[in-house]
């Protein structure tokens, strides 16, 4: 498991720490009891569901969070929840909610095992969770009113406590600079966790009813084709090789030249339906009022593929458009072990 | 009386799934703004209805005049910049600054972040 290796990794770099895996995925049910035991959490997951799960379970702990994002060569940093007032105390720093109260649609979320990452960027955002958690970890405690009688006898006054003020910091590896620090909003009036007005408690998650996954939304799997127009990927690999059939490969360009079967034309999907089939008339690979061979298509998983399957049955005159199943990822399962799995 | 301001306006690179298959090279929101983060927009002074220009009528100003793809939904929804897309006005979060009804000064920066998810 990902958090055993983690434990590991760090126990070599460190022993003195008390490493405690959790060895289970986070939800709502069990946040609360499991942050409780916590001075701050710190998130390094990948989606929005967790992202609004492990916020408002801080919130409902009063624990500050320490929030780092990152895809490609970007990375966003957040302190969140700092200092940790109780929901309704305006001086709290605002939570997750407060900066962003509703999801992005779902089609819209690009994690880092799709969009990639860069791996001295995760190192540059996990070094700034670090560093503000050791700030945070030491920092003294609010003065009382006992610290402020004795102050008063004490030579120097005391410099006043330096509010945090919310800031979002933006890194991209290749901007110049490549470090913007912006000013955030503070606890949003109506915020539906952390606000006077707020409408999700410990109960919410703990009774388990709240439900960040149909919250966040989920993309519904394309699933447009009819199955005539489908063949699996072993099905595939028993045709004749004999030109009867042309592959039309649209991933895009890279990975096109990672790993390609022999004879395939690359006409990657670009998201527009009409451009793409314009583009494969264009290069040859789609025949405009069809030429009596059969077209199937491939792609990494099996999404794009019936996107170009479907523009292609919409437009043209060719009822001999097919999808293979699960795209590469299939070939790779059911033919050939060898193909990349990237 | 200027008719029009000069306005910085810049998109940090926004995903969109439209390429799911393609982790490598997919498409940001600056793809539907001709593949260019910056821009140095000159945004009428007034809106058609004669009140100065604000955040909100940029907002539908680059949607009718900046985005040359079909899919403006990656940008725009319910009228209104949609949500996961954080607007930045001179680095501070619009929320600070009125939203949509911050009326626009020259030389303004305004900048569409897209959130990451990604850890
Ligand atoms: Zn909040």
């Amino acid at each position: 498991m990902k958090v055993d290796s983690a434990v590991e990794y760090l126990r070599s770099l460190n022993y003195c720490v008390n490493y405690e895996p959790h060895p289970y995925h986070l939800s709502p049910e069990k946040a609360i009891s499991f942050f409780e035991q916590y001075d701050l959490v710190l998130d390094c997951t990948d989606h929005p569901t967790s992202r609004y799960l492990i916020s408002d379970a801080c919130v409902l702990t009063g624990k500050p969070l320490v929030s780092a994002s990152a895809l490609k060569t970007e990375g966003q940093f957040i302190v969140l929840n700092n200092p940790p007032r109780p929901p309704g105390d305006v001086s709290g720093g605002p939570c997750y909610r407060c900066i962003f109260p509703k999801p992005p649609p779902a089609e819209t979320v690009l994690s880092c095992g799709e969009g990639g990452i860069l791996g001295p960027v995760v190192g540059v955002m996990g070094v700034l969770q670090a560093l503000e958690a050791i700030k945070l970890l030491t920092a003294k405690p609010p003065p009382t009113d006992l610290d402020c009688a004795m102050d008063l006898t004490a030579d120097e006054v005391p410099a006043p406590v330096e509010q945090a003020r919310p800031t979002m910091l933006m890194f991209s590896a290749y901007s110049s600079p490549q470090f913007r620090s912006v000013r955030l909003r503070s606890r949003r009036v109506a915020c539906a966790v952390c606000s006077a007005q707020a409408t999700i408690d410990r109960q919410s998650l703990t009774s388990g009813s709240l439900d960040y996954v149909a919250f966040c939304g989920v993309t519904t799997p394309t699933n447009s084709l009819k199955p005539t127009a489908q063949v699996t990927a072993t099905e595939f690999s028993q045709l004749p090789t004999d030109g009867s059939n042309v592959l039309i490969d649209v991933r895009d360009e890279t990975q096109y030249a990672i790993c390609a079967l022999p004879g395939s034309v690359n006409v990657p999907w670009t998201g527009n339906a009409d451009a793409w089939l314009e583009e494969a008339i264009r290069v040859g690979a789609v025949a405009e009022l069809g030429d009596g061979r059969d077209r199937y298509f491939v792609c990494r998983l099996g999404h794009d593929s019936q996107l170009a399957v479907k523009a292609v049955m919409d437009n043209v005159l060719e009822g001999r458009a097919k999808d293979i199943k699960g795209g590469f990822r299939a070939w790779r399962e059911e033919v050939d072990p060898s193909w990349p799995d990237y | 009386m200027i008719d029009s301001i000069p306005i910085a306006v810049e998109f940090t690179r926004i995903q969109s799934k439209t390429h799911r298959d393609s982790p490598v090279a997919s498409g940001g929101l600056e793809l539907l703004f001709s593949n260019q983060r910056k821009h140095q927009v000159a945004l009428p002074a007034s809106n058609p209805e004669g009140t100065p220009s604000t955040v909100g009528y940029l907002v539908k100003w680059l949607c009718e005049n900046l985005i040359k793809d079909p899919r403006k939904e990656m940008f725009v929804l319910d009228d209104s910049v949609r949500p996961g897309i954080l607007v930045l006005i001179n680095d501070a979060d619009w929320e600070l600054e009125g939203e949509e009804k911050y009326e626009l000064q020259a030389n303004d920066e305004i900048v569409f972040v897209s959130t990451l998810h990604g850890g």
